[in-house]
């Protein structure tokens, strides 16, 4: 609120004035001090009585000599103000008030019936420069004086004006307010301290303004240290706000801290160690802040919101932070080479200045983080998380109808995920771990600013969707999915809100748009199912219930996910084609997740509050997410019906997504501010705060580094079976937490690799053939005790280790062979070498092929061999040359370089069909984003 | 009211999802699975027989003699001392029920040769017969306890007593060897604990440090690993090897001598911490004698029956052990015929494999058979030949043993069966040379 100057700042006041004044001068340093008295004691308009609070002997003489009274602190001031005292002038030591300073604050203060009147400060050493008008905060107590650095004053700010907090340098207080208050707070720096005392008056109904005709000169600089002062700021926070406000304000101003923490030491600080220090600072005085929160709300005239009024958007820290980052960057660059980096700093300035700017930048940061271990290192090998095969193209040309090599090999298709992963592996000049690292990385970013821009939907704003995108990438949800290995859910997780949002967002006019709107969705639908297959119904899922509960326009939005959906369904081809549906929602332990109690407590409790908003699209948003969880919860518990893993898995997204949702909705309900009364205003409290649980959960699977993935199980555990040269012998092992699927003997899960550990496209193992079930068979003559060369019958299948997670019955069998020989140097896993010689391909003379990709090679310097016999399930397809059975085995010309499987022809023009069809989406996708652009 | 339809549809799918039942929790892996440390025990129809004490010198050799009672392939291996050095193989095919006998020497001839032998059918059974300077035999092992006992050993003057431990698998083995005798239990020292390295065999030489023993009893303990056990007894010029048994209450010897001159005994291992008394009958050839003596038998102390001893109206060839706590049997003989050790026998209804039984010249070979019980038993005997099997029914009269002299030099073992239960054994004799086997039981469901 702008008022007119009632007087030349530079003249005396026009009427006389009657209130009385007390100066209460904090005080340090007595040589400082002087200065101060002085210009106290110039003042036209004399304070009756004049404080000295604080500082040493030399302080105290002074003040006497003065003519001041010395109190050691505020409180002995407190006590000492009567009823003959009409306004409390509270200055710093610092503070060199010009002469006319008092009698302004007076006349202009009473004028607009403030509270709190504060004056303008400029520097001491140059009164041309401004320091301070009053100050506006940030949500998080931070000042913010809108200033430019050296900004000369040119009365540009000479208007009285309403201000969030008048700095501690001058302030005028009426003494009832300063008695009602309790004065300012001891415990905190001077800086804050004014923001706090001014709070906690707005609170109380009081008017902070600024008065510019009262000029304040300050001996800077301020030797406050800074983490005093964010010290000053949280628990000014802590006993000002609403609970409400506080559930999302501690952590983020935390946050903020973090983001500090990790940039500023690029401008030449380090505020780690301060932020830390602020917070343990305020827990330690966490009981003091509370109390002082109680007396400060105690009868309170206003809520949060006239707080907000006087705030300004953003963070004030993070503003400053970038300010300084492209100022430095700036400096270290020669004039003009960053000139179209700095017009488009400009351009962009209000959407970088925006806060969204700094959670989005943060969000990018924790993804880092939360990923680090896969892009510092590698991917964990366990369970699902398996790393991709070294040659790319033997990948691709395996999923092209080529030789799918789990266990003993078959020629099933392999999985469309392994086929996507190998197709950017070779985009990345065939670099497996850059590929899987940036699918990672890259996808916890996408599930992120997907989320939010799905939500908008419901109009959430940047922030509230980043959070719910995080919620969704690193939440209950996900981190149940991903917590068991299965990192293939994380990408289709991030393709899911891209998929939803694409078909559910207003749909635009222009029919190239709304193609490459379609094929968006339908790439997303096809990314989400190509890394979990039953993915593909959630978003046509996810749309039919957005049609049941939400608002707006809803049910065109379902129908064009229908169309997207079966645009993707080519993307899947060949597999689509050839997998059998039935077994893979059967295959695999039984579905039955048990939610955490995270889960269970927090996700109804942000449901229901979210419902109860009065706000009609929150609650559409919260229902939405709710149904979505609950039905993700559901068919993750339908084991008991005969559902599997991959249903499990599919339906745990679901779920995470309609957590997402709902924490989307109830960020919402607190970023619009809406503070209903009775039971909608309890829900909202409650919602909110369950969905900070929702968010703070995140740090469960952010806080490892793996993106939620379990420790690595695998790495180097059998690099002792991988000979310099030639190729490996399988590894046949038994046990619990075995890499990708297995098969079971009386309940024992097994499986063959190829050590060191297998690859992705070694996950699944394929649809028992012969030479599965000849080695399932030797097994059982095994367990009952009919066996006692078994190294030479497993070395018919190129097996030539046996190894056990843990000891089990079955070990005993093994240790008891002719043939097996127990490697005592390996405690864990128990690991049995074959004495047989065996390799995966082998010639008659009994010499091991080297294997190649999937194909298998003659040594160097060997001979051609009559034959060679591959010890995988037989097929037909492998030659060249003359091909027969042998047993289960193939047995191949071995007068040749190299036999291999000859591919099957259908299958790879498929996959190049898919091929095509995906570079067509692309095209459209991206013609329809140029044209809009 | 919308909301509130949302609020109990939400509700309700979270309430079903609370209610759906929890599928099956599948049992814990191999649950009801009975799986036991194969030890050395295999499948009656793929059994694997190992045999300690094979050995070929220019001065003796040994005759391994397969018998199967089913088509079936024998693979026979004899691992070398040699680290690194391959096993020397053979193999037998059985075309039926018949057997086949291999000489070492034709396979390995470099002294001691402990080997086994692998049956790919059955059930099938195995025997080495050491013939030369010495005539020394016994079923191969096939099957055996945690603990063995070897009873019937001694270490008096001119006597040698031997223990073999024989590893045939990869793996290094420990096993703890204890001895008692008449005068107490005995201190090992380094013998005591003993490691067979794999593919390898250990002798352990009592003679030297338990001298004067008049019965010596070993038992051999696995701790880890698996080794085969056997032992060798030396008197005079003649020498007997033979297998450990575990502990039982009831034993049977179906033969215990040969000749009225030789001196035999019956020797009785008590490793239990009370004294206790057994009850051994005696039996003959010559028509129903039973003839009971009770022997005391201190704690953990041998008991011997001298059979020369008694004065009986019929020779004494076989006996019967009842104790009331467990304990392991043994018969010696020693003399003019030469020295014979074997352990005793369980009895059983059902089928005895007795492998190795071909005479030739200068040898006989006999098989007894005994039945212990009040009625008369009606056996089947087939003599196997390489490929014939010739059957016969005899009848064993109750309370007396049977001997069925071998005839045909193309005999390669016996097959005998009943539905009642009697014992079996066989001996052979040479001039001045006298062993003795067990007969190897086939389980009744085969």
């Amino acid at each position: 609120m702008l008022e007119p100057m009632s007087t030349d700042p530079a003249g005396p006041p026009e009427k006389p004035v009657a209130p009385t004044v007390a100066a209460v001068v904090t005080a340090h340093d007595a040589e400082i001090l002087g200065p101060c008295l002085a210009a106290v004691a110039a003042q036209t308009y004399k304070p009756r009585r004049v404080f000295v609070v604080g500082g040493d002997e030399a302080a105290r003489k002074l003040a006497v000599d003065s003519g001041a009274t010395w109190r050691p602190n505020l409180r002995g001031v407190y006590d000492s103000i009567g009823r003959d005292i009409s306004y409390v002038w509270f200055l710093r030591e610092r503070s060199r008030p010009r002469p006319g300073a008092l009698v302004a604050l007076i006349h202009d203060g009473e004028r607009v019936d403030a509270s709190v009147a504060g004056s303008k400060v400029v520097d001491a050493d140059d009164p041309q420069r401004l320091i301070s008008v009053g100050y506006a905060t940030d949500v998080f107590a931070a000042p913010y004086s809108g200033l430019e650095a050296d900004e000369v004053d040119q009365a540009q700010y000479d208007v009285i004006r309403d201000v969030a907090a008048a700095g501690g340098t001058s302030m005028l207080v009426r003494r009832d307010l300063f008695k009602g208050l309790r004065g300012v707070d001891l415990m905190m720096p001077p800086t804050s301290a004014a923001i706090d005392f001014c709070q906690r008056a707005r609170l109380r109904g009081g008017r902070i303004v600024v008065v510019p005709s009262s000029v304040v000169e300050y001996q800077g600089p301020d030797p406050e240290p800074r983490w005093r002062e964010r010290a000053g700021e949280i628990r000014a926070m802590i006993k000002a706000y609403s609970p409400l406000t506080l559930a999302w304000a501690l952590p983020v101003s935390f946050l903020i801290g973090l983001v500090e923490s990790v940039l500023r030491p690029f401008t030449g600080r380090f505020p780690f160690p301060g932020v830390i220090a602020a917070w343990g600072w305020n827990l330690l005085h966490l009981p003091s802040a509370l109390r002082s929160r109680w007396q400060a709300r105690r009868g309170r005239e206003a809520g949060d919101e006239e707080l907000f009024r006087y705030q300004t958007s953003g963070s004030v820290r993070l503003r400053t932070l970038y300010e300084d980052l492209l100022e430095r960057i700036a400096r270290r660059f020669p004039d003009g080479v960053l000139s179209g980096f700095s017009e488009a700093v400009v351009t962009g300035q209000q959407r970088v200045r925006h806060p969204a700017f700094f959670v989005g930048l943060f969000m990018v940061l924790l993804a880092l983080v939360a990923t680090r271990d896969i892009w510092t290192a590698h991917l964990p090998v366990v369970g699902f998380s398996l790393p991709p095969a070294s040659s790319a193209t033997a990948t691709l040309g395996a999923y092209a109808g080529g030789w799918n090599p789990a266990g003993l090999g078959s020629p099933e298709v392999l999985r469309p995920h392994i086929g996507a992963t190998a197709l950017l592996q070779l985009l990345l000049l065939g670099r497996g771990g850059l590929a899987v690292a940036a699918i990672t990385v890259g996808s916890f970013l996408a599930g992120v600013f997907g989320t939010a821009r799905m939500l908008r939907v419901g109009g959430v704003g940047s922030i509230p969707g980043y959070f719910a995108g995080l919620v969704l990438m690193a939440g209950p949800g996900i981190g149940a999915v991903v917590g068991d290995s299965h990192w293939a859910a994380i990408p289709a997780m991030a393709a899911l809100p891209w998929a939803i949002g694409g078909a559910l967002r207003p749909w635009p006019q222009r029919r190239s748009l709304q193609l490459s709107r379609l094929a968006g969705s339908a790439l997303a639908i096809g990314a989400a199912a190509a890394f979990v297959p039953f993915a593909i119904v959630i978003p046509l899922l996810a749309a039919a219930c957005w049609a049941l509960v939400g608002v707006g326009e809803r049910v065109r939005g379902l129908a064009r996910l229908g169309i997207a959906t079966a645009i993707a369904l080519p993307l899947l081809i060949p597999w689509a084609l050839y997998a059998d549906f039935g077994s893979l929602a059967t295959d695999g332990p039984a579905a039955f997740w048990t939610p955490g109690v995270v889960v269970a407590a927090l996700v109804p409790l942000a449901t229901l509050g979210g419902l109860l908003s009065v706000d009609r699209t929150v609650a559409a948003l919260a229902g939405w997410g709710g149904v979505l969880a609950a039905l993700g919860v559901l068919a993750a518990r339908t084991g008991s019906v005969g559902s599997g893993r991959e249903v499990e898995v599919a339906a745990t997204l679901l779920a995470g997504l309609g957590f997402a949702v709902v924490a989307g909705a109830c960020f919402e309900m607190v970023r619009r501010r809406s503070r209903p009364a009775g039971l909608p205003g309890a829900a909202a409290v409650v919602g909110s705060l369950a969905a900070v649980g929702l968010l703070l959960s995140t740090f469960l699977v952010t806080g490892p580094g793996r993106a939620g993935l379990p420790r690595d199980a695998h790495t180097g555990v059998f690099g002792f079976a991988v000979p310099a040269q030639g190729s490996p012998d399988r590894v046949l092992m038994f046990g619990e937490g075995l890499p990708g699927t297995t098969r079971d003997i009386e309940g024992l899960p097994y499986r063959v690799f190829t050590p060191p550990y297998p690859t992705s496209r070694e996950a699944y193992l394929n649809e028992p053939r012969l030479g599965d079930e000849a080695l399932h068979r030797l097994l059982e003559d095994l367990i009952e005790g009919r066996v006692r060369r078994a190294g030479a019958e497993l070395a018919e299948f190129g097996i030539g280790w046996v190894a056990f997670t843990e000891r089990y019955p079955l070990t005993q069998l093994f240790e008891a062979q002719f043939d097996m020989v127990r490697l005592t140097s390996l405690a864990e896993p128990i690991v049995l070498l074959n004495d047989t010689p065996t390799a995966p391909a082998m010639a008659a003379d009994g010499t091991a092929w080297v294997g190649d990709g999937t194909a298998y090679r003659r040594p160097d310097g060997a001979p051609p061999a009559s034959r060679v016999i591959v010890a995988s399930n037989a097929d037909h397809r492998w030659g060249p040359g003359a091909w027969s059975q042998d047993d289960w085995r193939n047995a191949i010309d071995g007068s040749l370089t190299e036999v291999g499987f000859r591919g099957y022809a259908p299958r790879r023009f498929m996959a190049i069909g898919a091929g095509v069809w995906l570079l067509g989406l692309i095209g459209a996708a991206a013609l329809g984003r140029r044209v809009e652009s | 009211m919308r909301r509130v339809l949302l609020a109990g549809a939400i509700a309700a799918l979270g309430v079903s999802a609370v209610l759906i039942p929890e599928p099956v929790t599948p049992p814990p892996p191999l649950s009801g699975v009975v799986i036991e440390r194969l030890g050395i025990s295999s499948p009656v129809d793929a059994t694997i027989w190992y045999c300690p004490w094979a050995q070929a010198t220019t001065t003796r050799d040994s005759e391994i003699a397969l018998v199967s009672g089913a088509p079936a392939v024998a693979e026979l291996t004899f691992p070398v001392l040699v680290p690194g050095e391959p096993p020397d193989h053979a193999s037998a095919v059985i075309e039926g029920p018949g057997g086949e006998e291999i000489r070492l020497s034709e396979v390995a001839q470099r002294g001691d040769s402990p080997g086994f032998v692998e049956f790919a059918g059955g059930p099938s059974g195995a025997a080495v017969v050491v013939a030369g300077e010495v005539l020394a035999a016994d079923s191969c092992v096939g099957q055996a306890g945690d603990e063995w006992f070897f009873v019937g050993g001694s270490t008096m003057t001119g006597e040698a007593l031997r223990l073999r431990l024989f590893n045939p698998f990869p793996e290094a083995a420990t096993l703890t060897v204890s001895a008692f005798s008449e005068i107490g239990t005995e201190v090992l020292g380094s013998m005591s604990r003993v490691t067979v390295s794999s593919r390898s065999w250990t002798d352990l030489d009592f003679a030297e440090q338990l001298r004067q023993r008049q019965s010596l009893i070993v038992s051999v303990r696995l701790d880890s690993g698996l080794a085969v056990p056997a032992m060798a007894f030396t008197q005079g010029s003649d020498q007997a090897w033979w297998s450990g048994t575990g502990l039982a209450t009831a034993w049977e010897m179906p033969i215990g001598r040969v000749s009225a001159d030789d001196s035999a005994a019956i020797v009785v291992a008590n490793p239990s911490l009370g004294d206790i008394t057994v009850d051994v009958e005696l039996f003959g050839v010559e028509g129903e004698h039973r003839s009971q003596v009770a022997l005391d038998i201190a704690a953990q102390a041998p008991g011997r029956l001298d059979l020369s001893g008694l004065e009986l109206d019929f020779d004494v060839v076989a006996a019967r052990v009842s104790s009331p706590t467990p304990v392991a049997v043994g018969v010696v003989s020693a003399g003019p015929s030469g020295t014979a050790v074997t352990a005793g026998v369980q009895q059983l209804p059902g089928t005895w494999m007795l492998p190795g039984t071909r005479p030739e010249a200068g040898r006989s070979v006999s098989l007894w058979l005994l039945n212990t019980s009040d009625n008369a038993v009606v056996v089947t005997v087939s003599r196997f030949t390489a490929d014939e099997v010739f059957n016969v029914n005899e009848i064993l009269e109750p309370g007396t043993v049977t001997e069925i002299p071998v005839v045909g030099t193309d005999t390669v073992g016996y097959m005998v069966r009943s539905a009642d239960p009697f014992s079996a054994a066989w001996s052979v004799i040479a001039d001045g040379q006298v062993a003795f086997s067990a007969g190897i039981p086939v389980p009744q469901d085969e």
